[in-house]
């Protein structure tokens, strides 16, 4: 069976490549370009992994993250954050809040797809 | 021209009538030119959009799926190439949407598919297209094109970018400094000794943020930029020395505490403090009576920021004078800085202390104020 993958990402230039590249990988995806898509998609389906921004409109990243651990289909989903954003500080408030990684762009596509897959094949941890 | 019935008016009211109407004529003109210009110009990011979106899916389907350039079948490569270039003939619109499209990738992406998006980007010729408008009149225009060349890591239009630091306006300037810099040409910090012009702050960080983002970029010793009469370069160059830990300009910058500016006399003692120079120490007191209260509250925290022990007298007595709340807080951080020493001087001190000392005594010894975390 197909792996869903959730990607919430506004800039359309990188959402519609990362979405053929999973494709092209077999997997199952789904995009969002904004909070309040990304909340109606995963309020109605569960998904296996959420691969999302920090900055996307309508919503904090944080925020974002905040919701999808409480929200009830996704609450075990493993969460990989993408991000331009690269203060160290922000990296450990983002670990902390219940994210399994965590990727800087500029991003290769081989680390991204190797941590995609370590993601989906290793045990899942719940942080509360 | 004028109504018939106007022209039985005085002389004084047709002339305002006639004025009236040709301000009221130019007004509406502008008006419409105005309006027809946002139209055109929406029209045209519309069209963008639509050709973006064109060509990034077309680059995600059939170059993009390859994760490094050998990987690419030349033949293949070439019928693809063929295509784009089709695309940018057709029109002014996806040749923009081209060049944009692939900067946009070149932002996101990084290891071996960048050689592809390089490598399209240069057989393509957009490049030569980027080049050529640094000889646009519109400024813009000619600093984007210096953004667009240092994104793409075009070492080829070096000469181009050479020349444009000589441009007459100071944006485009920047720019190519900063293409320099991300090019990592030979002499990339000339400018710092040529630019006469007053850069922004704006102009630093974008400066500061292209050295960042430059690779393998040998810095070079700042001691003799630190002697420039331009002041903007000197707070530039502080920014980079602090940023990089470039230890060796220590004395450079201890010997111009005495050119009695001010706003860089702040700059100069923070710096020392964040690079904890023991041996700024003595001329930081020295100086301190001379300089204005901000430039004192500075000189404790710098001090604070060392916290060597061998100012800390100076530091308790100053905390002790009380003159104002901008030194009694800095006096007081600089004391908590010195942890060890820092009960027993408060200790020490806490006899005959006012209220606001000994408040501000307990805020500093909750690690967490210290640190500027609460």
């Amino acid at each position: 069976m197909k792996k869903e993958i959730l990607i919430i990402e506004d800039e359309k230039i990188v959402s519609y490549f990362l979405e053929t590249r999973l494709k092209k990988d077999d997997f199952g995806v789904e995009v969002a370009l904004d909070g309040q898509e990304a909340m109606r998609k995963i309020h109605h389906k569960k998904y296996d992994l959420i691969l999302t921004d920090m900055m996307i409109p309508n919503i904090s990243g944080l925020e974002l993250i905040m919701k999808i651990k409480r929200s009830g289909l996704n609450l075990k989903t493993p969460i990989l954050v993408l991000s331009s954003l690269s203060s160290a500080d922000l990296i450990v408030d983002v670990l902390s809040s219940g994210v399994n990684d965590y990727i800087t762009k500029p991003f290769s596509i081989k680390v991204l797809m190797a941590k995609i897959h370590q993601l989906l094949d290793a045990p899942v941890s719940v942080t509360n | 021209m004028l109504p018939l019935f106007v022209t039985s008016f005085p002389f004084l009211i047709q002339l305002t009538a006639i004025l009236s109407l040709i301000a009221f004529i130019i007004i509406c003109a502008t008006i419409v030119f105005i309006f027809v210009n946002r139209v055109r110009r929406a029209g045209f990011k519309r069209d963008i959009i639509k050709a973006e979106k064109i060509v990034y899916e077309d680059l995600s389907d059939n170059f993009l799926i390859y994760n490094t350039l050998s990987e690419i079948p030349e033949k293949k490569l070439e019928q693809e190439l063929n295509r784009l270039s089709k695309l940018k003939n057709s029109s002014k619109i996806f040749r923009q949407a081209l060049i944009e499209t692939m900067v946009k990738f070149k932002l996101n992406l990084s290891g071996t598919m960048v050689e592809i998006i390089e490598a399209a980007y240069l057989r393509l010729g957009l490049n030569k297209l980027v080049v050529s408008k640094l000889k646009s009149s519109i400024w813009s225009k000619r600093a984007e094109a210096l953004n667009q060349i240092q994104e793409m890591n075009d070492s080829s239009s070096l000469a181009k970018v050479e020349a444009a630091t000589k441009d007459r306006n100071i944006d485009v300037r920047v720019n190519a400094y900063a293409a320099l810099i991300r090019l990592n040409a030979s002499d990339c910090f000339t400018f710092l000794i040529e630019e006469k012009q007053q850069l922004s702050a704006w102009h630093q960080v974008y400066l500061l943020d292209a050295i960042s983002k430059a690779t393998n970029l040998q810095l070079p010793d700042f001691s003799n930029y630190l002697k420039v009469g331009n002041k903007s370069i000197i707070s530039l160059c502080i920014k980079i020395i602090v940023h990089y830990k470039r230890f060796e300009t220590i004395p450079t910058m201890i010997g111009l505490l005495n050119r009695r500016d001010e706003e860089l006399n702040y700059q100069l003692i923070e710096a020392l403090g964040l690079l904890n120079a023991e041996e700024a120490e003595e001329e930081l007191k020295e100086i301190y009576q001379q300089e204005p209260e901000n430039n004192k509250s500075q000189i404790l925290l710098a001090l604070g920021n060392i916290a060597s022990g061998a100012s800390l007298q100076f530091i308790t007595a100053e905390f002790l004078k009380n003159r104002s709340h901008l030194l009694l807080k800095s006096a007081t951080q600089a004391m908590a800085q010195h942890r060890p020493a820092f009960a027993s001087a408060a200790l020490q001190t806490s006899q005959n202390l006012t209220s606001g000392q000994q408040l501000m005594l307990k805020h500093f010894k909750e690690p967490l104020n210290l640190h500027g975390i609460l």
